[in-house]
């Protein structure tokens, strides 16, 4: 008998779905047809898929190509031919399937925050002042240690809270969803290396 | 304006030291944050917080070695020799105050296996996941 693959009800695929534990797959599900996407979209805002699913390493592609980045799978042990458009020679900081990229020039710190599977989706975020900055070094960048979200900004994009570990004094910050201007948290409190939203 | 998110964000350094402040309060352009432990004598690389599998929150530290410097040694380049162990504890946590009841030293992982890094911290199941990660392991980027 012939299956109609395409029509397929959402309880098999839901199963077929459930057992792919590489975020790689998802995408190659989800580019099937219209109703395999339909099923991969209503999984993804499901809050569910978060400790289903494998995080994947970004690493540098074998040519050490300097505008992209390739993707390594945990379960299959392997390097996905798909490639990002996620600069090599730039910092990088995840949370929340985001990127969080840092630019320094002119003696301001930038992070942007991308989602590498939007080309066209960015969000600028205020410049970010640093006391401390020792100018002279090359990887300024170096000095965002780490950039947390609290929720995927794709699937909140008004209620979303970014919190920065910043400066060589590993002090902390953080900014909500359009504000114009980070809150610093008091300078005297210091040495940090990780924040959590509970 | 509202905000959705409603919570506290919890804070940790390397040397022991955690804080937490509410986003949800604040008008000021500075913020005092509330102290949760204070500066402990121990110093530790890195110090993660992840969410277990059952949502309480855990306190990873992670400490690198030094290499033994005898006198007379010749070789007195000192580079350090990458990860040596972690500890990990669980944080009890009285979230309408904010105020830590106590930090319990865990022996073993359980089911969870954590994922440390740059990144957000990150626990997975290890019977879930049996057939790619290892049980009770951290993978972490060895970032020294």
């Amino acid at each position: 008998m012939e299956v109609d693959w395409r029509n397929l009800e959402a309880l098999p695929l839901n199963l077929i779905f459930d057992k792919l534990v590489e975020r790689m797959d998802h995408i190659y599900f989800s580019v099937v047809c219209k109703n395999w996407y339909t099923i991969a979209k209503v999984n993804y805002q499901n809050h569910q898929i978060k400790i289903n699913v494998l995080p994947m390493l970004l690493i540098p592609t074998k040519r050490k190509c300097r505008t992209k980045r390739g993707l390594y799978g945990i379960s299959s042990n392997t390097i996905y031919h798909f490639q990002l458009q996620v600069p090599y020679n730039k910092r990088f900081c995840g949370s929340s399937g985001w990127l969080a990229k840092v630019e320094y020039s002119k003696a301001t710190t930038i992070i942007t925050l991308l989602n590498p599977f939007k080309k066209l989706v960015s969000i600028p975020l205020p410049p970010i002042y640093m006391l401390d900055i020792d100018r002279r070094r090359e990887n300024c960048e170096c000095n965002v240690h780490k950039v947390i979200l609290s929720t995927n900004p794709t699937i909140r994009p008004h209620d979303y809270v970014v919190v920065t570990i910043y400066s060589m004094r590993n002090c902390h910050a953080f900014i909500k969803a359009g504000q114009k201007n980070w809150t610093y948290i008091d300078y005297n409190y210091y040495c940090f290396t990780d924040v959590i939203f509970l | 304006m509202l905000y959705f998110y409603k919570g506290l964000v919890y804070v940790v350094g390397r040397w022991n030291n955690i804080v937490t402040f509410d986003v949800c309060y604040s008008k000021d352009e500075k913020v005092i944050p509330n102290v949760v432990s204070s500066w402990g004598t121990v110093y530790a690389h890195r110090a993660y917080l992840v969410k277990s599998l059952e949502g309480e929150p855990w306190l990873v530290k992670k400490f690198i070695g030094y290499p033994n410097l005898v006198d007379g040694d010749d070789d007195r380049i000192i580079h350090g020799s990458g990860t040596k162990r972690f500890e990990m504890y669980k944080l009890e946590l009285d979230l309408q105050s904010g105020k830590l009841i106590q930090m319990l030293k865990l022996d073993s992982l359980g089911d969870n296996v954590l994922f440390l890094g740059d990144s957000d911290s990150l626990s997975l199941s290890a019977s879930y996941f049996s057939n790619c990660l290892q049980k009770d392991s951290i993978y972490y980027t060895d970032d020294f």
